[in-house]
């Protein structure tokens, strides 16, 4: 990733993985190439990462949630950067969750950078179940998932699995659709 | 067309998920022959027992599997030991990742001392039928062959002495005695299955 997609990238989406626009800040890592920069990451419970989602600002909260082992995280990822990328923060808030183990945070870390991610992200803390229950009693606990809020809130869009920038697109406009009245996905 | 795979592969989970199997759901898919470490065709009607019967989707690559692979391996030979029907099945598509092909569910076999049949799921098409989602995914049905217990291995794949809950350890002493089965569904993060 270059240094003018790691700025735009932090334009963005820099309030996205912010504890929404009123909560806790944590400090954004400085934007620059994503290969050099040491992205953040805030380990949160289940219960504090939907305080994050309930907290922001922006029409359309995605949450996704990956591990560096993962094969159709690894895959996806760049359409999810590219996502954020397109979108306006007003409308996106994108909420990247690795669920990588404690040893691998580094490996998480680096992933990000590589990736051309300089915002700050998330990384799971505390009880398996307890995080998934929390983000969707839908979610059976495989790697990737993906849930998009609407505007209120409401979980409109859920699924387990690899996606493509054309569903991820999809999965956000029904979420605006469902925000503004329209048929909920 | 890799479009059109993902989009299937995100529909199909979908679908499973809405379609896992409930508790006190007969064991689906027994009579699907599948082939076993040691070349043997393996179905899940041959293993099943009076006392019931252990399903457990597994594989060779994901992390969370490797984590409580030892586990997986203690707790299906003492399932077997106590009378249950134990058979653990790798529904993963080796041309996805090449660390879940046939060979290497050999080495891992004999390496983790498994006493118990090992399996391709060739099409993926038994882990449908169970509505499995996920690698490690435990199914534990009793004898009459009803769904008893469903989801994961314990509370904590990374630190094995730090388990607090010993969810399958519970679920089948409770069996073998004949009582009901205090935590009957749980869950843990996994590796989504990568279906053939």
């Amino acid at each position: 990733m270059g240094e003018g997609i790691a700025k735009i990238l932090l334009v963005v989406v820099c309030g996205a993985a912010l504890w929404g626009c009123g909560g806790p800040q944590p400090r954004p890592s400085p934007a620059g190439n994503g290969k050099d920069s040491n992205p953040e990451l805030v380990a949160v419970s289940g219960a504090e990462l939907m305080e994050r989602v309930r907290s922001s600002k922006a029409e359309v909260v995605l949450v996704n949630v990956w591990a560096t082992w993962c094969v159709p995280c690894r895959e996806e990822f760049p359409a999810l950067v590219q996502l954020g990328r397109d979108l306006p923060r007003e409308q996106l808030d994108l909420v990247l969750v690795s669920a990588d183990f404690p040893d691998q945070t580094e490996a998480a870390r680096r992933f990000l950078a590589d990736q051309g991610v300089t915002f700050p992200s998330y990384v799971k803390k505390g009880s398996d179940e307890e995080f998934i229950n929390t983000l969707s009693k839908r979610w059976s606990g495989a790697l990737p998932a993906t849930l998009v809020f609407n505007r209120n809130r409401e979980l409109v869009r859920f699924w387990e699995g690899g996606a493509s920038l054309e569903e991820f697109r999809a999965a956000v406009e029904t979420a605006v659709q469902s925000s503004r009245g329209g048929e909920q996905g | 067309m890799k479009r059109v795979l993902v989009l299937a592969a995100v529909v199909g989970m979908v679908g499973n998920v809405t379609s896992a199997l409930e508790l006190g759901d007969p064991v689906p898919a027994t009579t699907v022959k599948m082939k076993d470490v040691s070349g043997r065709m393996v179905s899940i009607a041959d293993v099943q027992k009076e006392k019931g019967t252990l399903v457990i989707f597994s594989c060779n690559a994901c992390p969370w599997v490797k984590a409580w692979e030892t586990r997986i391996a203690e707790l299906g030979n003492r399932a077997q030991e106590m009378g249950f029907g134990v058979i653990v099945i790798n529904p993963n598509d080796p041309a996805k990742v090449a660390e879940d092909s046939y060979e290497v569910m050999q080495q891992r076999a004999k390496e983790r001392g498994f006493a118990f049949p090992y399996v391709v799921d060739d099409t993926s098409g038994v882990a449908k039928a169970f509505g499995a989602t996920r690698t490690p995914e435990v199914f534990l049905f009793d004898g009459s062959g009803r769904l008893v217990y469903h989801g994961a291995i314990d509370d904590n794949a990374r630190e094995p002495e730090k388990v607090e809950k010993h969810y399958l350890a519970d679920a089948l002493r409770a069996v073998a005695q004949g009582q009901k089965v205090a935590v009957a569904q749980t869950k843990a993060l996994g590796c989504t299955i990568k279906w053939r």
